[in-house]
């Protein structure tokens, strides 16, 4: 496995592990060339899915690109449009994973009492975004507050499941 | 089929009523419409829990294709079945589907031998036409003429593209939707409520059901008796012998069917029928029992006047044609007055073939033709 790789699948089981606390069921589509990932959503009979449902981007990056106003993220310019579409039926976010530049301090672990994912992820919807058609890699900020984790994602399916926006 | 090949299948000229009309048929209740986006369509299990599906109203969404395989991997997960089947029932809402399905050892990679496979396409319009003569007037056994409706319908009906997963033959059956008055049926002068496909797709499962029951009684109990009262469900000396040639050299046969989601599946028939290796020679009896105590309806018979017996009264005789019946080499006698008769003396010296209409019964081991009628002379003596 080389480190793309790697940062794929480690963003999946970071993705993993919080939706799992938070009580969602992860599936994964092989119709992978739209720019998603896993979707989340309630577990339904016979292990199927169920509504609020949300589509996740996963980025992992081992880059320096936190700001103090967030996380300055290029993306590929089909990525991103792909992000912003309004024509989607399921909405859809982008969660970026830093991780440390050493792949051995990813996971951290204290013998008999945890184990732990490193360093921390964030997200946001892009819903609606303007096209920026002069930049072939548009960076995205993250806003510093939009950490993704257990509560957050609790939050984002309550507004979901109340129909609201992002 | 597999579930790229499904998805992309469902996603050309995507119809969102026909897939409604299938989810509405398969237990599912719209829970909520969002307008020109999608509607929230769930199915209760008591076991599994409750399912949710989202139908997208339009194919015009960028993610269209990744709900479409979520519907699909839902439908898949509920039904248990090929995902491959669900697409082609979802394709057709005005058919009901009628599959036979081979036992896998016998047609390896999903193929069977080019003698074995026309076999086959055979045996299925003998099951499906057997079904259809029983829609009409359940019997024992039908003759080889057919009455013309039964025969129609097999020039509506038609051949499915043959679907993997052992190897299964389909039959489409075209049939109109199930429209409603408010709550009630349409109830007009003159109006079928169950038009004639319909009721020889249910017939057909009918018949299954009371057939393999059936077998399961004789082989419990050595009494063939059972058989006598599943005539009136559709099971016949022909229906039998359609399934004995399916099963081949002895594999395992399974028969289900999909109803058309425009019109709804019948009341209590049973989807699934299951026929094992085993079941054959209970068949052949069954068969064989229906032939030798029915008499063959509007049976064909061409030949010669072989005999004549005089009966007391003049122009009254016995009159013994050797020829065919049934298209089976046969010697069948009748009794015949008048006309016929003198017909028959002519036939008996100038050795006319003549051919005739009537009911075939056998006694002992001869064969009478009852109600002998629709004479007619089929070739002049040549000498």
């Amino acid at each position: 496995m080389d480190l793309n790789q790697q940062k794929a699948q480690f963003s999946i089981a970071y993705a993993h592990a919080v939706a799992t606390v938070a009580g969602l069921k992860v599936f994964r589509c092989d119709v992978d060339d739209e720019s998603v990932d896993i979707t989340l959503g309630q577990s339904g009979g016979g292990g199927t899915i169920r509504s609020p449902r949300l589509d996740i981007q996963l980025k992992c990056t081992e880059r320096n690109v936190l700001r103090d106003d967030g996380i300055h993220f290029p993306l590929k310019r089909k990525n991103y449009d792909d992000l912003r579409d309004p024509q989607l039926m399921v909405p859809r976010i982008l969660v970026v994973l830093l991780v440390p530049a050493k792949l051995a301090a990813w996971l951290s672990e204290i013998p008999e009492r945890q184990l732990c994912m490193h360093r921390s992820a964030w997200w946001m919807s892009l819903n609606g975004a303007d096209e920026r058609p002069d930049v072939d890699t548009p960076t995205v900020v993250l806003p510093r507050a939009n950490v993704f984790n257990v509560d957050s994602l609790k939050e984002i399916m309550q507004s979901l499941g109340d129909r609201g926006q992002l | 089929m597999t579930a790229a090949v499904a998805i992309s299948e469902v996603a050309r000229g995507f119809k969102p009523l026909d897939v409604a009309s299938y989810l509405r048929l398969h237990g599912w209740a719209q829970q909520e419409l969002v307008p020109d986006k999608y509607a929230v369509w769930t199915k209760h299990d008591n076991v599994r829990g409750e399912f949710e599906v989202l139908l997208p109203l339009s194919s015009t969404f960028s993610d269209f294709l990744r709900r479409l395989r979520d519907l699909l991997d839902t439908l898949e997960a509920d039904e248990r079945r090929p995902v491959g089947e669900i697409v082609v029932d979802m394709a057709t809402p005005h058919s009901d589907i009628i599959r036979t399905r081979l036992a896998s050892e016998t047609s390896v990679d999903g193929t069977l031998s080019l003698e074995d496979g026309a076999d086959v396409f055979q045996r299925v319009r003998d099951l499906v036409l057997a079904a259809a003569c029983a829609a009409i007037t359940p019997r024992r056994v039908y003759a080889k003429r057919k009455p013309d409706r039964a025969m129609a319908y097999l020039r509506e009906a038609r051949i499915g593209q043959t679907e993997r997963g052992s190897y299964v033959v389909s039959v489409l059956s075209p049939v109109p939707p199930l429209l409603t008055a408010g709550a009630q049926p349409m109830l007009l002068p003159g109006w079928e409520e169950e038009p004639f496909s319909r009721r020889v797709v249910r017939t057909l499962a009918e018949a299954l059901s009371a057939t393999s029951e059936g077998v399961q009684s004789v082989a419990a109990s050595g009494s063939i008796e059972v058989f006598s009262s599943a005539v009136e469900k559709g099971v016949s000396a022909n229906l039998c012998e359609a399934i004995i040639g399916l099963s081949g050299e002895g594999r395992g046969l399974e028969f289900s069917f999909s109803w058309a989601p425009s019109r709804g599946a019948p009341d209590g028939v049973r989807e699934v029928h299951r026929f094992s290796a085993d079941s054959r020679p209970y068949l052949e009896e069954v068969s064989r029992y229906f032939r030798q105590t029915s008499e063959l309806e509007q049976v064909e018979v061409f030949g010669v006047v072989h005999k004549l017996e005089q009966m007391g009264a003049p122009n009254v005789g016995r009159v013994t044609i050797v020829g065919t019946a049934d298209g089976e080499r046969r010697s069948v006698f009748t009794e015949l007055d008048g006309e016929l008769h003198k017909l028959a003396i002519r036939s008996y010296e100038h050795r006319l073939t003549i051919a005739c209409i009537g009911e075939l019964v056998k006694e002992g081991k001869s064969y009478r033709l009852k109600n002998a009628r629709d004479f007619r002379v089929v070739e002049e003596d040549r000498d």
